[in-house]
């Protein structure tokens, strides 16, 4: 299993690249929220849920888009954790 | 699923560590103070603008009240003590009554069957059964409410509770069986009733579709005091925007009907595309009221007018119900069919969603008016606005979005594309919610044959406005903060909460000075009267079924005579009954508004109801008059008319069949015929327009106007509502009356009755005058008969003597009927279930006391009157006027 850490820079870099091109990488923390504070959005949601699933090779079901399991880098490796 | 406290946060929860409380920090007393003083001083502004419903400002107290008591409870005691507000709550707003403060007996006995209709299908959500069964028990369940709701089944009196019920579980019920189906744990039951019995919502039946775990996730998610200055703002946020709601709808909205040039057309589109501020306004509100109790919920509307995007509109408009559609159906939908690629799966979950949102809206508008119409304007605007944002999603999906996490990163020119994305989609949406308020797309089309330049000017104004806009909301606060927002960090030392303070109470304060009479008054010009008059009309007085502007939520929102003990209820106020049915009238160009129809044949107040084919309600009379007949055109309202009276036992009809029958002494050759012209709510100015329109063809001998108490405020009703459609004003005196009370056409009726009541003696007598002259330009005697309406006397008496003397100073012969019910018992003569309107059994007392009043009356003379006509009708000369 890949470690806490690791999870959490992968997501980082994946979501700094994708949805956030050009920002400074220091603001995005393990807190920032993305759903709530609509960096997730409904289409990006998508995207990035197919991403963990073709990343970790985990299925992610429809329920857990919600900000419980996603809003936060923390809670989106807590997630990919639990399904590992 | 609730926090109870800090100490016992669930994972989860562990994205927004709480701040530690600093040492500078406000103590939480003073704090909680604060709140409250600033809450007295909303309620204080609820209730000089005359906002919400009775209901709902006595609810706000309630929440007043119990929003200290709920702060100083431990933690783990303030949800069930949230709970009991909210059943006291329902309980308040439930014995709501017309007739007295608060009734005990009837609040129990509506608010019992609501707690447990409401507790039954909450048990049904977390049956240990599997989810498609309980799927199926809800609907079954739902099904059966139906048959109540549709008044198939129950009783009428309990009509209330439907409404209510629904708008509490019609979709937090789906809302809360899914996460109960997927969270895999039992709720807790405090956090079910709290869910479902939500505090406002016994009042308000347009309720933000709150999500089940956010509401429990968040409760006390921060510090109490942070949560409590959020929900302030958005309580002072959503007062601001019902007031500025109220200065549109009535300073700029129009009904597509009333369009006439290229101005109108634009103030027409504009004012409707900012009405739906009365729903975010409204939405604000009730979750700043939640925030109070510590629910920490994100904001419902943010900004949707400057939307950049489609899709972005969709996802400001309306925050919660876009986050239910997208849980409930979007995903699900798209997770499912997602193997099958991509952008199919895009599209076809993006307009499956819409097709949900616009059969729901149709499933909200039956629950909570009782009835539903299909509409085109209403398809094609769900149906545009899908296609919209699918374009706009499948963009996004393909070239991404830009989105933004740090400051200051708006160069010029992607400020200016900004600016420019805003406007088109500010246009376009606004085109779409012209259509939404549109009875039709043929009237919606139709109005564009009055674009013009002034069109092109206006919105191009209104476009630049709304990028000034952009840049000052959306450009500017970006070098400052965060753009992407996100929960706003409260803080609570004492600078913070003294700026917050401050920006609540300023304009709070403002609003209760400016909408104060006394600095009305000081402040006494005639451009500002508009503007005190459009913030001085309150919710209580404003047009419930005859509004200024027409669409979806403004009709959704109007507690009207489909819900009327709802609205009795709320408004504590009885509900003036109309008549209900077809109306058999048509709209007149002129002082009458409305004339009967010609041949009508129905069913009015259990009653059989016939027009002629000159429009009256009355047998059929030829209209040149035969010779030997001494006619008598009868004027009057729908008390004349005879509403809930068999024509036959009007009181007209009895006069002239016992005329007939009993003819003055020396007249036996006479016919004579009472011409009953009166139509519902004729005013004497009207009936000087029916004078000249339609009576003169008759050639009546006498012209009996049947005049009322009401007859002062009609004629100022009436000549306000000349100014609304345009008729031109034939006199100075009303021009004067109407410019000394500074009415125009968009004065609230209420408030322009108010300001002409001192014009009303002087208007009426004008009224009179003109009757006469009319008549005697017709030949005909003027005679007037003041008719008090039995429940009105002795109350009216010194309003009676004034009419009085303004009838025999004008000119018309009085037969005075203030004394007609000395010894009568006014609930024998008063047909309860008709406002204002008579028993057979009085109309057949005045036509017996007119009858002989006719036949005795010195001045009206009708002995010698009828042998003139018949002496003449020996005449071939003399046989008619033309």
């Amino acid at each position: 299993m890949i470690d806490t850490l690791a999870v959490k820079q992968i997501i980082k870099n994946y979501i700094l690249s994708e949805f956030l091109p050009g920002e400074d990488p220091a603001q995005l923390t393990d807190y920032t929220p993305l759903i709530t504070a609509g960096i997730l959005d409904s289409i990006a949601t998508l995207k990035f849920v197919d991403f963990l699933e073709q990343h970790f090779s985990i299925t992610i079901n429809a329920h857990e888009t919600d900000p419980e399991y996603l809003d936060t880098i923390e809670r989106i490796a807590a997630l990919v954790h639990s399904k590992g | 699923m609730i926090t109870p406290n800090r100490g016992a946060r669930t994972q989860g929860d562990d994205s927004l560590p709480l701040p530690e409380r600093r040492s500078h920090a406000v103590p939480e007393y003073l704090g909680v103070l604060a709140v409250f003083s600033l809450l007295v001083l909303i309620a204080l502004v609820f209730k000089q603008l005359d906002m919400l419903t009775s209901a709902f400002r006595r609810v706000f107290y309630l929440a007043t009240v119990g929003f200290v008591l709920h702060h100083f409870l431990p933690m783990r005691q303030r949800l069930p003590f949230f709970v009991l507000l909210c059943l006291g709550a329902l309980l308040l707003v439930m014995g709501g009554s017309p007739d007295q403060l608060w009734d005990g007996a009837l609040a129990l006995q509506r608010a019992l069957p609501i707690a447990a209709i409401g507790s039954a299908l909450i048990s049904i959500c977390v049956l240990s059964i599997g989810f498609w069964k309980r799927a199926a028990l809800l609907g079954a369940a739902g099904g059966a409410m139906a048959l109540f709701r549709a008044g198939i089944l129950g009783d009428e009196s309990l009509a209330i509770i439907w409404p209510v019920l629904a708008s509490m579980f019609m979709f937090r019920l789906l809302i809360y069986l899914y996460d109960v189906a997927t969270a895999g744990q039992r709720p807790r039951l405090s956090e079910s009733l709290a869910y479902f019995f939500l505090l406002p919502n016994s009042c308000v039946t347009l309720f933000p579709l709150i999500d089940f775990r956010r509401f429990c996730r968040s409760h006390y998610d921060t510090e109490a005091l942070a949560i409590y200055q959020r929900g302030l703002q958005w309580i002072v946020r959503g007062v601001l925007q019902l007031v500025v709601y109220r200065l549109i709808q009535q300073l700029l909205a129009l009904k597509a009907e009333d369009i006439t040039n290229g101005t109108e057309l634009i103030q027409f589109i504009l004012a409707n595309a900012f009405l739906y501020i009365k729903v975010s306004g409204q939405f604000h509100l009730i979750v700043g009221l939640l925030l109070l109790f510590g629910f920490n919920l994100p904001e419902t509307n943010r900004r949707y007018f400057l939307a950049s995007s489609f899709t972005e509109y969709w996802r400001r408009v309306n925050i919660y119900w876009k986050d239910f559609i997208i849980k409930v159906f979007y995903y699900p939908a798209f997770f499912r069919l997602k193997t099958r690629g991509t952008t199919l799966a895009l599209v076809i979950a993006t307009l499956w969603s819409f097709f949900v949102t616009w059969v729901l809206h149709l499933y909200q508008t039956w629950w909570l008016k009782g009835s539903v119409t299909f509409s085109w304007p209403d398809v094609l605007f769900w149906f545009i606005l899908a296609i919209l944002v699918l374009v706009n999603s499948l963009w996004e999906m393909k070239r991404g979005r830009q989105r933004k996490l740090a400051s200051g990163t708006y160069s010029v020119r992607s400020a200016f594309g900004l600016t420019l994305r805003t406007a088109g989609t500010f246009a376009c949406i606004s085109l779409l919610w012209s259509l939404l308020s549109s009875a039709s797309v043929s009237e919606w089309v139709g109005l564009w044959c009055y674009a013009d330049w002034s069109t092109l000017m206006w919105a191009a104004a209104a476009l630049v406005a709304i990028m000034v806009a952009t840049i000052i909301f959306e450009v500017l606060p970006s070098s400052r903060q965060l753009a992407v927002g996100g929960p706003e960090r409260t803080a609570t030392s004492f600078g913070a909460m003294a700026r917050s303070f401050a920006q609540c109470a300023v304009p709070l304060a403002l609003l209760y000075v400016l909408n104060d009479p006394t600095f009305q008054k000081k402040l006494d010009y005639a451009p500002l009267q508009p503007w005190y008059d459009a913030l001085n009309t309150g919710d209580s007085i404003v047009d419930r079924l005859g509004a200024r502007s027409r669409g979806y939520y403004e009709g959704l929102m109007n507690i009207d005579s489909a819900n009327a003990q709802l609205w009795e209820t709320l408004m504590r106020e009885r509900l003036a009954y109309d008549y209900q049915g077809a109306e058999p009238v048509r709209p007149v160009n002129d002082f009458r508004f409305r004339e009967l129809l010609p041949n009508v044949h129905l069913e009015a107040y259990n009653t059989d109801f016939q027009t002629n084919r000159w429009g009256m309600r009355d047998r059929d009379y030829e209209q040149a008059k035969h010779p030997g007949t001494l006619r008598i055109a009868l004027l009057g309202s729908s008390h004349t008319m005879g509403w809930g009276v068999p024509q036959d036992e009007v009181f007209a009809s009895i006069v002239e069949q016992r005329l007939n029958v009993q003819p003055p002494a020396g007249a036996e050759y006479v016919h004579f015929e009472i011409l009953n012209f009166a139509v519902p709510g004729l005013s004497p100015l009207g009936e000087i327009s029916l004078l000249q329109k339609q009576i003169a063809a008759f050639s009546p001998d006498i012209v009996l106007l049947v005049t009322h108490t009401v007859d002062y405020k009609w004629v100022s009703r009436d000549l306000h509502r000349s100014l609304r459609s345009r008729i031109p004003i034939p006199s100075d005196v009303l021009r004067r009356a109407l410019k000394e009370a500074r009415i125009t056409a968009r004065t609230h009726e209420v408030l322009a009755a108010d300001r002409l009541k001192p014009h009303e003696p002087a208007l009426l007598y004008w009224c009179y005058e003109r009757i006469v002259e009319e008549s005697r330009h017709l030949g005909a005697l003027p005679v007037a008969i003041f008719l008090p309406l039995p429940d009105q006397l002795p109350k009216k008496l010194s309003s009676a003597v004034q009419q009085t003397t303004l009838i025999r100073q004008s000119g018309l012969i009085l037969i005075d009927f203030t004394r007609l019910y000395d010894n009568e018992h006014p609930a024998d003569l008063m047909r309860p279930e008709i406002w204002r309107h008579s028993t057979a059994q009085a109309h057949a007392l005045i036509a017996d006391v007119l009858y002989q009043r006719l036949m005795t009356d010195p001045d009206i003379d009708l002995g010698n009157r009828a042998r003139r006509v018949s002496v003449a009708a020996a005449t071939p000369s003399a046989i008619t006027q033309p």
